[in-house]
């Protein structure tokens, strides 16, 4: 697979009130594929929304480089095309709508480019199917639930056609059922539009169906791999300030307490059928 | 009962074409000591449901009694009910606004009269009920502590008027696991130790479930569950339905069950549930 994202030796350091730099990214370097859904955890002040923000230019490197699709962030002349193949989605939905009613928001973008009437209306029209809004084109948007809203600013980013999706924690305010929506909806972006997604969130059981897990602690990558490998038991995510999923964490009490547990089952479902 | 709630009816904008009956016909009951959670979907009433405990919304029809009493008809001083029941929003962490943490953690016990060595016992007393060192904190802005510390602080603000009830509202939203982890400990441990009664809205099935002892399940405006967590989680349709969803501990067990395996579900740790199935399934079936 082709690279969208390569991240060569990343350092960031961010400025303090009164002199002095905090390092927030430390020498890191990742390479994102074309069409996978890498999720990034990491505790508080790891350094991954400072990370997050480098994918479209919103920060630029102190040291190192990044590119996109080819593209240096760092040089000026390319930062609209890179916004353009790197759209964000942040945490809280409500700092997100600027218009007033939905089909609107999900406009927004594309009427800043200027891109005629009839596109625009194309657009917009699939934006919505896809997350599954079509039925509230003509709603006031501060009237939809959280999950709606989250799912209204990633199609405000779809219609944009990008190949990247970077979000940053975009269910940390959603009740149970929207989780499940704005889940469901970057699962089928990835899977059916091949869309790059980069998902960061502080819920480990959101990252069990992600192809590659990075684990970030103190602006560096420490740990990197499937999600087997990441809560197979070996990795000790504690001292990191996260956690195992509750189901990994069954897992492995079992496997001390004798049952032979195949690697690979993460899951409520995989584990039943290992039990049953 | 420390809390109760009679009929109790809320209507935002009542008389306007944007009339949203929020509540309605509230009846519950929370026992002093108790550790009480509520969860719901998002607008199904929680947040305005618990902010009439101390009196920052008033009941379109029905009452919220505090011991007994009626809190607005009776002349109950609403000042010193909050401090006797504080509540501690969403994102507390916005809300300091003070120099130094000493002042964000006084402000409180400042304004209700508190002066000096007495004020700096308090401060000190909240602080360390959060696990954060008086010398090391006192002094610093609160605006340089990360995420979880402010928040932490904020609490801190809260427990120094030494109230008898916290409410806490989507308490770790946005924290990571080991500052959920540590946070929850705290007001665990000044649950069990100092018999603090805590009501939690929360969110999060998988640390409601461990923590409390009854839940109330909010939709729409009406309470449709309540009970002990085993209980409530039991039925696990009609919460996914409301759009909530099962701890996936609990999912595993019920499945077991549903599989034919003679199996208790209302466990909601990984030890519990680990030991529950190698004692049930491991002997026999496997071993």
């Amino acid at each position: 697979m082709s690279k969208i994202i390569e991240i060569n030796s990343l350092t960031y350091h961010y400025p303090l009130e009164g002199g002095g730099v905090i390092k927030a990214l430390d020498n890191l370097s990742l390479k994102i594929a074309e069409g996978e859904y890498l999720a990034l955890i990491g505790p508080n002040g790891s350094g991954k929304s400072t990370l997050a923000r480098h994918l479209n230019a919103l920060l630029l490197p102190s040291e190192g480089e990044i590119l996109v699709e080819g593209l240096l962030t760092s040089r000026e002349e390319y930062r609209w095309e890179i916004r353009r193949h790197v759209g964000m989605v942040f945490q809280n939905p409500d700092n997100q709508i600027v218009a007033t009613t939905v089909e609107e928001d999900v406009a927004f973008g594309l009427e800043n480019l200027a891109v005629p009437p009839e596109i625009i209306r194309r657009r917009v029209a699939e934006a919505l199917e896809m997350v599954g809004l079509t039925s509230f084109s003509h709603h006031a948007p501060h009237l939809l639930s959280g999950g709606q809203k989250q799912r209204l600013a990633i199609a405000g980013i779809f219609a944009m056609q990008p190949r990247c999706l970077v979000l940053d924690e975009p269910t940390a305010m959603l009740d149970p059922r929207g989780r499940r929506e704005v889940l469901e909806t970057l699962k089928r972006l990835n899977r059916t539009e091949g869309i790059t997604v980069v998902h960061i969130t502080h819920f480990m059981e959101e990252t069990l169906e992600a192809d590659r897990i990075v684990v970030m602690d103190k602006g560096r990558l420490v740990h990197e791999g499937q999600p087997t490998d990441i809560f197979g038991g070996d990795i000790d995510l504690e001292s990191l300030g996260l956690e195992m999923p509750a189901i990994p964490r069954v897992v492995k009490i079992l496997r001390a307490g004798g049952l032979e547990i195949p690697a690979g089952v993460l899951d409520v479902n995989q584990l039943v059928n290992f039990l049953c | 009962m420390l809390i109760e709630a009679r009929n109790l009816s809320y209507e935002y904008m009542p008389g306007t074409p944007f009339q949203v009956e929020a509540l309605k016909n509230i009846t519950l009951g929370i026992e002093k000591g108790s550790f009480v959670g509520i969860i719901g979907e998002t607008g199904s009433g929680k947040s305005t449901f618990v902010q009439h405990f101390n009196g920052l919304l008033k009941p379109t029809s029905g009452q919220l009694l505090v011991n007994g009493k009626d809190i607005w008809s009776h002349s109950i001083d609403l000042r010193a009910l909050r401090t006797k029941i504080a509540l501690l929003f969403q994102f507390p962490e916005h809300q300091l606004f003070e120099e130094t943490v000493f002042k964000d953690v006084a402000f409180g016990p400042r304004n209700s009269g508190l002066k000096g060595k007495e004020l700096a016992g308090r401060v000190r007393m909240g602080l360390e009920m959060m696990g954060l060192d008086y010398e090391i904190y006192r002094d610093r802005s609160p605006f340089t502590l990360s995420g979880g510390e402010k928040r932490r602080v904020a609490m801190a603000g809260i427990l120094a008027m030494s109230p008898e009830v916290i409410i806490l509202d989507e308490p770790t939203a946005g924290m990571d696991p080991l500052g959920r982890q540590n946070f929850l400990e705290q007001i665990e441990r000044l649950h069990r130790e100092e018999n603090l009664t805590v009501i939690l809205v929360t969110h999060n099935m998988e640390e409601i479930a461990c923590l409390a002892d009854k839940l109330f399940v909010f939709s729409r405006g009406k309470i449709v569950l309540q009970g002990s967590p085993g209980d409530v989680f039991a039925s696990a349709e009609q919460i996914r339905e409301i759009g909530l969803d099962v701890p996936s501990l609990t999912r595993l067990l019920q499945e077991l069950k549903k599989k034919g395996k003679n199996i208790r579900t209302d466990l909601f740790t990984a030890e519990e549930a680990a030991a529950e199935i190698l004692c049930r399934l491991g002997g026999r079936d496997r071993l």
